[in-house]
């Protein structure tokens, strides 16, 4: 038996067409949807990007990010945002000891920097370069390009400025559609397939797309937004969407979506390869994305820690079994990314070494639980917590509590905190409680280093 | 410093970003060569193995005649390299998980140190990192901190890169020795070999492969002031250069034979086997200088060579049927494991041809290049300004400690001593009276073996921590990956 977990970064629940999508294509995850369990209230325990994958990969919680440390050689200062802990054991490495043959496929850049250790355990592991600010190519080529057509007013001569040139100088050498990213990362995992194809495999593939960057070949945006002429921000993050027009906005909003169709493309490919292999009915597929994103909603376009709206942090979740059975079943109880450890080692057959905090899915699948009551997640400085009542978001400490009654959801547009401290302050212990009982600040210092030492960009 | 030499800047035009106008600094690189005998390479004697691009740089160059690691192997002399501090005597030592390699100093460089790299992007300089020795690819390590760029070069010795599923045993076979079987050597040699399954001409292979990765980083860079390590495996084993280069020192060797030295006692091969395994390596290291020299000459069309200080070291020997045994052995730490070639070439080749004789450490050249450019940013380390006795104000060192897993080795120009950290297994040797460190006279000259061995405490700040064999493995379940 194998299995393959297909990771998706940024990829909204609600911009998938078997979640409910009437705009967006995505025929290939609609197709696997049909033959899937979906789960439908899936979350991630905590985020972005390193804070998700440590989850996945270990099935235990991450969340409160108490004594947090960030280590040297990244840029990115988060709580939780640092290599899994020696002391954990990896889904990798549980199988790989149970013989099954593991690889590692991903464009994550993130998880190649100094120190990063999310290839523990795997056989293969294969790092596609360039994504985003990967320290790949040299920017000094694109130092005198113009890129005012891309390039948002308010980042001009910033950080971010220098990481989409080297963005630049990292996708300049590509020419056809299979040198983007998800292609290659799909790519990659067809080759695995046929070269493992006799053994019993584990294959995580982890593709960044549709992560920003949104740079699809133009025959995936325009669809979306035909005609337009305008400029392409292809990487506009900004909490205030009012700099960019309605118009471009809209083309925006055509680029994720066109980098959502492009992904979907390729997960087909590998889906039917599977298939052509004779492996689909030998295979448990998951597909899940990390978490979703900002796109315009709540005056916003990216990730920020304020904004735990279910625009960010709805995620998808599909099991496919190998026999195809339970195909379509909807399932609507809370579940977590980091229960995928558990579920795929039930599955196999294969006992977890030492105990963690996710749940196996397979006894929702059967009915004979339901899910979770509530969910507890964090990014950054802020909590939330969702339940079927209330989404909660609230600061580390318990303070500027916002508090929105579900049959709001999503738009989530009536905060009844104020008239409602007791809920509030009932929603904050539940919140400490899933922490242990503490969630401690975090420390600025923590996330700066030892020195002034130094951030790759 | 002063400014003897003649090619460094003022320095308030050193430090910091340059300025319009002032003209550029020196560019930095650094060629780490592993598995490079001092006694394989022309300028330091070698009569039989073509290096003819190493020798002439080395006649450019200032060449350190007693450069040596401080500590062995892969990983302990890349820390050194990279933060100017002494890796022995391993204080906390950790294992990680995730790399099936253990032993002292076998570890991510620690958080508190600075490494070389984070200094240079400090100072201005763009940063670059070239390397295929995948141990460095590894879970946790982090030897790309500071690098603007970093390259990886995949596929090196077992280098977890490519599924081993369509790998003919034929193949396997072809390469294998007798005494492989029972042991994990044909799962490694598969691994290779799968590997390296479909490269086809000289260029795909690993040295071209890094030095060619080199020639982009210079034209891509070239107008910048920038800092490139260049980072080579080869000639590390396996040693399977392209058969020309073969054929020079054992013609038609290699296709069937061992291109994987067997480690250990020699009684188990033929003297053809031994002859082989030679001409293998020896193809190597000249495939290795020959693109070296590619590199060297890309750099000069590019006109920046005169604008660059350029040290090629390598990171500790290997014994190729020397006193009964091949391999990086801990019982065997000899001149043929222990000595490495440095040769430092400063701009404009400023005191080409010189020789320094004292001792010069692989955790010196940080140190050195700083001092040399005159960068300063406060930051302490172990290693000495090796060109500073060039100006005749500072004598060198006059010993050497280097450790290599448990075992330390002292020298000076007199003796040549090594024991176990617990001082059992204690081998004295005189040089003078024997160069080939034949006969060993510990036993009866138990003085001096203890002051040489204080000598080793004093360069390890007093007290040589107990590591276990506990501490170097970890605490299960996990999985090693080969």
């Amino acid at each position: 038996m194998n299995v393959v977990l297909v990771i998706m970064d940024t990829l909204r629940r609600d911009h998938v067409g078997c979640y409910g999508n009437e705009w967006i294509q995505t025929p290939f995850l609609d197709q696997f949807g049909t033959e899937s369990i979906r789960f439908v209230d899936a979350y991630p325990e905590s985020l972005p990007t390193i804070e998700a994958r440590q989850g996945m990969h270990t099935g235990i919680r991450l969340f409160p990010f108490n004594n947090h440390k960030s280590i040297k050689g990244d840029g990115v200062r988060w709580g939780g945002w640092h290599p899994i802990d020696d002391a954990k054991v990896t889904l990798s490495e549980i199988l790989a000891n149970a013989d099954y043959r593991t690889g590692l496929i991903t464009d994550v850049y993130h998880q190649m920097k100094p120190g990063m250790n999310f290839h523990r355990g795997f056989h293969q592991f294969q790092w596609i370069r360039g994504q985003e600010g990967d320290a790949w190519k040299s920017s000094t080529t694109m130092a005198k390009r113009d890129i005012s057509s891309i390039l948002p007013p308010t980042m001009v001569g910033t950080v971010k400025e220098r990481a989409l040139r080297r963005y630049l100088a990292n996708v300049d050498i590509r020419q056809s559609e299979e040198d983007y990213f998800a292609p290659q990362v799909f790519r990659a995992g067809m080759r695995f397939l046929e070269d493992n194809r006799d053994d019993d495999f584990f294959l995580v593939i982890d593709s960044f797309d549709p992560h920003e960057p949104w740079d699809p070949p133009e025959w995936y945006s325009d669809q979306y937004n035909p005609g337009y002429d305008g400029r392409n921000y292809i990487w506009p993050t900004t909490q205030d969407s009012s700099i960019y027009s309605d118009e471009e906005i809209k083309q925006i909003r055509a680029l994720y979506a066109g980098e959502v169709t492009m992904t979907d493309r390729w997960f087909g490919h590998f889906m039917s390869h599977l298939e052509q292999l004779g492996l689909k009915e030998k295979t448990l597929v998951v597909v899940l994305s990390d978490h979703g994103h900002l796109l315009g909603e709540r005056g916003a376009i990216g990730k920020f820690s304020p904004y735990l709206y279910p625009e960010l942090l709805d995620i998808v979740l599909m099991i496919r079994r190998p026999d195809g059975a339970d195909a379509g079943k909807v399932i609507d109880g809370y579940v977590y990314d980091h229960d995928l450890l558990p579920t795929i080692l039930e599955f196999l057959q294969v006992d977890a070494p030492t105990k963690v905090d996710g749940v196996s899915l397979w006894p929702m699948v059967s009915e004979t639980v339901g899910g979770r009551d509530y969910i507890t997640c964090s990014m950054g400085s802020h909590l939330a917590y969702v339940d079927r009542e209330y989404w909660y978001i609230c600061e580390r400490d318990g303070s500027e509590p916002k508090l929105y009654p579900m049959e709001n959801y999503p738009s989530l547009d009536v905060d009844v905190a104020p008239q409602n401290p007791d809920i509030c302050a009932l929603l904050y212990r539940r919140l400490l409680g899933d922490a242990g009982g503490m969630i401690l600040p975090i420390d600025e210092e923590s996330l700066r280093q030892v020195g002034p030492w130094y951030e790759q960009v | 410093m002063s400014n003897t030499a003649g090619f460094w800047l003022e320095e308030e035009q050193v430090i910091g970003r340059k300025r319009d106008g002032l003209g550029k600094r020196p560019n930095v690189v650094v060629v780490v060569l592993d598995s490079l005998r001092r006694d394989h390479v022309g300028a330091y004697g070698n009569d039989w193995i073509h290096t003819p691009n190493i020798d002439a740089l080395a006649k450019e160059s200032i060449r350190f005649s007693n450069a040596l690691p401080e500590a062995l192997a892969t990983i302990p002399a890349r820390r050194a390299i990279h933060t100017g501090c002494r890796v022995f005597p391993f204080h906390n030592h950790q294992s990680r998980k995730g790399d099936s390699v253990r032993g002292q100093g076998w570890a991510p460089i620690p958080e508190s140190q600075v490494t070389f790299a984070e200094i240079m992007a400090k100072v201005g300089y763009r940063t670059g990192l070239i390397i295929d020795t995948y141990h460095q690819f590894k879970p946790s390590m982090n030897f790309h901190r500071g690098f603007h760029q970093f390259i990886w070069v995949r596929g090196q010795e077992y280098d977890a890169y490519r599924a081993e599923s369509n790998m003919d045993p034929a193949i396997v076979d072809r390469h294998s020795h007798p005494s492989f079987d029972g042991t994990n050597q044909k799962e490694k040699l598969t691994r290779y070999l799968s590997n390296i399954a479909d490269r086809r001409y000289e260029e795909d292979y690993f040295a071209p492969k890094v030095f060619r990765e080199a020639m982009k980083f210079v034209e891509d860079n070239r107008e910048d002031e920038f800092f490139l390590v260049v980072d080579s495996f080869d000639p590390h084993e396996p040693w399977d250069p392209p058969q020309w280069y073969v054929d020079l020192y054992k013609p038609g060797y290699g296709k069937r034979d061992l291109i994987w030295p067997v480690y250990g006692g020699t009684q188990v091969l033929s003297e053809d086997d031994i002859q082989g395994i030679r001409a293998l390596y020896a193809g190597e290291v000249t495939m290795t200088d020959r693109w070296i020299g590619k590199f060297i000459a890309h750099m000069d069309q590019l006109d920046l060579l005169n604008n660059t200080l350029l040290v090629v070291l390598s990171d500790h020997g290997h014994i190729l049927g020397e006193r009964g045994v091949i391999g990086k052995l801990r019982t065997h730490p000899y001149p043929e494991l222990l000595d490495i070639m440095l040769t430092m070439r400063l701009p404009n080749a400023c005191h080409g041809g010189e020789v320094i004789n004292s001792f010069a450490y692989d955790h010196d050249v940080m140190q050195t290049v700083l001092s040399a450019l005159g960068i300063d940013v406060g930051i302490k380390n172990d290693g000495r300004d090796l060109l500073a006795e060039l100006y005749g104000d500072v004598s060198g060192r006059s010993w050497a400690t280097t450790a290599f897993l448990d075992r330390v080795v002292y020298q000076d120009t007199e003796h040549y001593y090594f024991a176990r950290l617990d001082r059992q297994y204690e081998h004295l040797f005189n040089r003078n009276n024997d160069p080939e460190l034949l006969s060993n006279l510990a036993e009866q000259s138990p003085d001096l073996c203890r002051e040489l061995f204080a000598r080793i405490l004093s360069d390890a700040g007093g007290n040589i921590p107990t590591i276990s064999q506990s501490d170097l493995r970890l605490e299960g379940p996990w999985f090693d990956q080969l």
